[in-house]
């Protein structure tokens, strides 16, 4: 498969191409970090022109996130304690984009709005933001290994690993995640092992340890079985 | 020295929640109002606030921490695990919500259980899990275990027999211990088992979020002492039921 079919291939359970995937979630990390769309521009061309230095983009990305917008030791650093209301305005300018990226539905994106706007503690609206990436990082997760073509299937997973990364506030691992998914559906491979390998990630051992959870979940779900923590309990202590 | 990690039970649920559907926007927002309620009465903030986080993020840490640890072949689990509890527990799932048991259900059920083996799933979909087999020696130990918890309780112990059994093969093997059994360890700590717990992350006196690193020390007959370290990732929020 070309680098061009893969960009342009439509991934059924998001009803988008993976191209349309990279904008959507681009343009929300252009609002936390700052000039990442011109990071992206640059590293596509350098990328094309086969001109690519790993260690300069990591350099990039750790000046990029300095600061990192939805991370509550910046925002507490940045504007003290008043920074709260500051804050539920920038998420709440961020709903179209969540809305386009299709995280929400208008419905969804209405009472989302009318939560942040009812909320003034800034650890629940961070929770809330990040449990939304969290839910579709691993809705990402499961749509990647169920993809058959392997550079399609490992792009998406990184592009998931990414959301996840800001989920749990690792907004240096989130970057490089995107931009080694983007490597590989530009036939880079080797640039994305690179790239993961200076956040301590094995991309091949990444991808198998999750498609092989993944995988055996939806065989479970597809045999009636949903596993539930409280079964333990259950089970080794009696009914609670 | 490649380091071993023996997982518990709980920890392949947990792995299994991480993947689980996700959930709708209303139930999140859903949780964010709940949380919001509960930490505005008197007294409760940080607690709630902790047990929710908890309870959030416990697959997630789960599922990186294995991701994490697991690269070197290195992580086992018992045979106690995979062909005995977990097929206890799998006929409860296949079971749930069922009050009538007709005989087709019945055989239905009794296919599936035949076809279900979790840990065959996981490792013919790529990810290697160590299967070991618990022995005499291993059951020799469980069994001080109990006579000091028995000592502890002043009664026979019944509801810890599957958790000692498999916490005695870490003992015997020197494996990290690796559970989120929030039951199991607050007992550990009722009866001075864990003689030293570290939260290094978001540590309150109360409750933790994070890995938790567990001493844990037992001197058998012979007077030779096993200490092995136990990773938990629960707080000690919820009551102790034991």
């Amino acid at each position: 498969m070309t680098v061009s079919v893969i960009l342009n291939t439509r991934i059924d359970e998001l009803n988008k191409t993976l191209e349309e995937l990279y904008n959507s979630i681009g343009e929300l990390y252009d609002s936390y970090f700052g000039k990442f769309t011109k990071l992206i521009r640059n590293f596509t061309d350098d990328l094309k022109k086969n001109s690519l230095n790993v260690n300069e983009y990591y350099e990039h990305v750790q000046n990029l996130v300095k600061e990192f917008k939805l991370d509550i030791e910046y925002l507490v650093k940045r504007h003290g304690t008043s920074a709260i209301d500051d804050f539920r305005e920038f998420l709440i300018e961020q709903i179209p984009k969540l809305k386009r990226g299709m995280f929400i539905d208008d419905a969804d994106a209405e009472k989302l709005k009318e939560v942040l706007g009812d909320t003034d503690d800034p650890l629940i609206l961070i929770l809330i933001i990040a449990k939304l990436y969290d839910e579709q990082a691993r809705k990402l997760f499961r749509i990647a290994c169920g993809q058959e073509n392997e550079d399609l299937r490992d792009a998406v997973l990184l592009l998931a690993e990414s959301l996840r990364s800001i989920s749990v506030s690792k907004p240096v691992n989130s970057m490089i995640a995107y931009l080694a998914s983007l490597a590989i559906a530009y036939g880079r491979r080797d640039i994305a092992e690179k790239l993961m390998s200076k956040v301590g990630e094995e991309t091949r051992w990444l991808i198998k340890f999750t498609c092989a959870i993944a995988r055996t979940v939806t065989y479970l779900e597809n045999e009636g079985i949903q596993p539930r923590h409280e079964d333990i309990a259950t089970t080794r202590y009696g009914e609670i | 020295m490649i380091t071993y990690f023996l997982l518990d039970t709980s920890i392949i649920i947990d792995l299994f929640e991480y993947f689980e559907k996700p959930r709708s926007i209303q139930s999140i927002l859903s949780m964010a109002r709940n949380l919001k309620r509960s930490m505005n009465k008197k007294g409760a903030k940080g607690k709630e606030y902790l047990r929710w986080i908890n309870d959030e993020y416990r697959p997630t840490l789960v599922y990186d921490f294995l991701r994490n640890n697991c690269r070197a072949n290195n992580c086992v689990i018992t045979d106690i695990t995979s062909r005995l509890e977990l097929p206890v527990i799998a006929i409860r799932w296949v079971l749930h919500g069922a009050t009538v048991f007709p005989m087709p259900l019945f055989l239905d059920i009794i296919h599936n259980f035949v076809d279900f083996e979790v840990i065959g799933k996981l490792r013919s979909n790529g990810f290697n899990l160590i299967e070991y087999s618990a022995g005499k020696d291993d059951y020799e130990i469980a069994r001080e275990i109990t006579k000091i918890l028995e000592e502890c309780f002043k009664q026979p112990i019944r509801r810890f027999a599957i958790d000692v059994a498999i916490l005695a093969v870490a003992l015997n093997k020197n494996y990290h211990f690796i559970t989120t059994d929030v039951d199991f360890v607050n007992m550990l700590e009722r009866c001075r088992f864990a003689d030293r717990i570290v939260c290094p992350r978001f540590d309150t006196d109360k409750a933790s979020f994070g890995v938790c690193d567990i001493e844990l020390k037992l001197a058998n007959k012979t007077g030779i002492i096993h200490v092995i370290d136990i990773k938990y990732y629960l707080s000690k929020l919820r009551n102790n039921s034991v």
